[in-house]
C-alpha cells in the first residue's frame, strides 16, 4: 500500500552555490510534491538565501509581498464575517 | 484477432511509458534551479530573479476487447448462412496539465552586499481587494435586510 508520505511531500532543498566576488550565496526553495499514479502536481516557491560574506553567514528570507497580501484580505474578511454574523445573532436575541 | 490485439496493447504500453516519463520530467520542477535564475552581471551587480512556480499534468487511458458469442441454435447449423466470428479491439486515453509561474523577488549582489527586492503584482492585490470589498459589502446589505424583518 502506498504510503501518504510517497503521495504528498513537503520539500526544503538547496540550489547550488553561486559565488560574486567575495560573496557565496546558496539559494533555498520549498516545494509541495502530491504524486498520483498516472499524474501530479508541483508547487515550488523561493524560501531564503543563506550569505556567506567569508567571516560571516547571514539567512536573508525571500518574503512573498502579495501573497501575504492576499492572505491578509482574505483574514480580514473572514474576522469581518465572523464579526457580522455574531453581532447578527447578538441582535436576534436581544428582540 | 491476437495478432491486432498484441500490436494494440504494445502501442498502449508505450504509449503508458511516454507518460510515465512526462510525468517525471514534470517532478524536475520541484528542484531549487526551477526557481531561481541564472545569474545576469552587469556592471559591479549581479542579478537572480527567484519565482514561484506550479505545474500539474494528469492523464488516463483505457483499452479493451472482445468477440461475438458462438452461434446457437438453428444459426449454427443453418448451412446457407454460415456462422461468423466477429472481433474487436479499441481503446483510448488523455491528458492535461498546466503550468503558472509568477516573480516573488529579485536578488541583487553588489558592494553594498545582498538586497532581495519583492516584486509586488498589483492587479493580484487590487483584484482580491475588490473580492473583499464585495464580499464585506454583501455581508453587510444581508444583515441590514434581516434586522428590518
Amino acid at each position: 500500500m502506498t504510503q501518504l508520505g510517497e503521495i504528498i511531500q513537503w520539500q526544503t532543498k538547496s540550489g547550488r552555490k553561486i559565488t560574486v566576488g567575495d560573496v557565496t550565496i546558496t539559494p533555498q526553495s520549498k516545494a509541495l510534491i502530491i504524486r498520483w499514479p498516472l499524474g501530479g502536481l508541483v508547487w515550488n516557491r523561493p524560501v531564503a538565501l543563506l550569505v556567506d560574506y567569508g567571516d560571516r553567514a547571514e539567512h536573508v528570507p525571500i518574503v512573498d509581498v502579495t501573497r501575504r497580501v492576499q492572505l491578509g484580505l482574505l483574514g480580514f474578511s473572514l474576522i469581518f464575517a465572523i464579526v457580522i454574523f455574531i453581532l447578527s445573532t447578538l441582535k436576534g436575541e436581544s428582540k | 484477432m491476437s495478432k491486432g490485439f498484441s500490436e494494440f496493447t504494445l502501442s498502449a504500453i508505450k504509449s503508458q511509458e511516454e507518460g510515465i516519463e512526462l510525468v517525471e520530467k514534470l517532478f524536475d520542477v520541484a528542484e531549487p534551479d526551477a526557481v531561481y535564475s541564472e545569474p545576469v552581471t552587469s556592471g559591479d551587480y549581479t542579478v537572480i530573479t527567484a519565482c514561484e512556480v506550479s505545474v500539474g499534468m494528469g492523464f488516463g487511458y483505457g483499452f479493451g476487447g472482445g468477440t461475438t458469442p458462438e452461434p446457437v441454435g438453428d444459426a449454427a447449423e443453418s448451412e446457407d448462412t454460415p456462422p461468423q466470428q466477429g472481433a474487436g479491439i479499441g481503446g483510448g486515453g488523455g491528458g492535461g496539465g498546466g503550468a503558472a509561474g509568477r516573480p516573488v523577488a529579485v536578488i541583487t549582489i553588489g558592494p553594498d552586499g545582498v538586497r532581495v527586492e519583492p516584486v509586488v503584482d498589483p492587479t493580484k492585490i487590487v483584484l482580491a481587494l475588490c473580492t473583499t470589498l464585495g464580499s464585506m459589502f454583501m455581508m453587510m446589505r444581508r444583515m441590514r435586510k434581516a434586522s428590518k424583518r
